[in-house]
């Protein structure tokens, strides 16, 4: 190309053929050449709609003044980077610790005689019966770790659901009713 | 109009450090955003203010832009939220009529544009539309076709090539010499 002039007027079509070499032509230039790297882009904007401001030309100086005191910006480039992967290392993380959580204190000998205190006000044992009793095989059958999880959760389930299904009767003032479930022992006779 | 790949390059220097690369984004964009907040805006003066802060945020938010939209889009929705905050903190609320930007979204225009322009503003912007047109009148056909076809149509210069049956070179080099026939014209009158 013939000229620095030349070269903005690809560069703001998006037309250059080496556009990076021509930016640093561009921003080594003096104020004449941003002057009319402005102006051309005023002339499509006038072109395109004649109600244009040609007031705005000052603005870039007004910008450049006020951000003369602001830090670089020093991040690596987002467009080129790479995918962000600890966010879901660390939810999957959690749900290992979770499981494994779960399966500690399904087996945890010592978790019987930690049982808090509330379980005390674990309501009478027909009214918290689950609705189906589920069989697990003979006892000296030690189920596995997955097994005793899914084992959990349905018994916590139905300890959900019968207690929703029978809340007014056995309504506590003043007591949530998740009070009563986080008291459920994992370790108890059924 | 197909300004992406230098405003990647751009946006990867200001990101890099080169605080220039953003100065050449404003003088790109600056007409455009005062425009834009200038429909929320009434008072001209304001609306530079607000359209400053416009680029001031997005200097500041530039390490967050990921390239997943262009950057006027991104831009064009911060000038708008900065829009509207402005007219909020003022207690006044924004019309919705029926115009969309870019993004699909509702335009809300403040009031209508005649009215909160100076007499003086109007006259410039009067006296530069004529003369851009009259010396749009005078350029050679194939200049003035070129930078129709750019400018207007929104055509790449390869479609150009295609439609005026030259080379590309040749239709850099008419376009530029037409921006060149022109801008000789507008820079005088906004250093008056």
């Amino acid at each position: 190309m013939d000229s620095i002039d030349e070269e903005l007027s690809a560069l703001m079509d998006d037309e250059h053929p080496a556009t990076d070499a021509a930016l640093s032509r561009l921003l080594a230039g003096n104020v004449e050449v941003h002057e009319r790297w402005s102006r051309y882009h005023l002339l499509g904007e006038i072109l395109r709609d004649a109600n244009s401001a040609p007031e705005a030309q000052s603005l870039a100086s007004r910008v450049h003044e006020q951000l003369n005191g602001e830090p670089f910006h020093l991040v690596p480039s987002p467009l080129n980077r790479k995918p962000n992967l600890w966010a879901p290392a660390l939810a999957a993380s959690l749900a290992a610790l979770g499981v494994w959580g779960v399966i500690t204190v399904a087996h945890g000998p010592e978790r019987t005689a930690a049982t808090p205190a509330v379980a005390v006000n674990v309501p009478p044992a027909p009214l918290l019966q689950p609705a189906t009793r589920l069989e697990t095989g003979p006892d000296n059958e030690a189920p596995t770790a997955g097994e005793a999880a899914a084992e959990l959760r349905r018994r916590l389930n139905s300890y959900i659901v019968n207690f929703n299904e029978q809340r007014d009767s056995l309504a506590v003032p003043n007591v949530h009713p998740y009070v009563r479930i986080v008291g459920f022992d994992p370790g108890a006779p059924r | 109009m197909g300004e992406t790949r230098t405003d990647e390059a751009l946006i990867a220097r200001v990101q890099r450090g080169e605080k220039a690369a953003f100065d050449v984004l404003v003088l790109r964009y600056q007409h455009r955003i005062v425009k834009l907040v200038g429909r929320y805006v009434r008072n001209p003066s304001d609306a530079l203010d607000v359209a400053q802060d416009v680029f001031i945020k997005a200097y500041r938010a530039l390490g967050n832009f990921r390239g997943e939209s262009a950057f006027y889009t991104w831009l064009y929705r911060i000038a708008i939220n900065t829009a509207k905050n402005h007219l909020a903190a003022r207690g006044r609320r924004p019309k919705e009529v029926d115009l969309t930007g870019p993004d699909g979204e509702p335009l809300a225009i403040d009031d209508l544009q005649a009215d909160d322009e100076t007499p003086e503003k109007v006259m410039l912007v009067a006296e530069i539309k004529a003369t851009i047109l009259r010396t749009m009148a005078a350029l050679p056909e194939d200049l003035r076709t070129a930078i129709t076809l750019r400018e207007i149509d929104g055509m790449s210069y390869e479609d150009i090539a295609t439609a005026m049956d030259c080379p590309i070179g040749t239709v850099r080099s008419r376009i530029f010499r037409a921006r060149e026939a022109l801008d000789a014209q507008l820079k005088p009158l906004l250093e008056q």
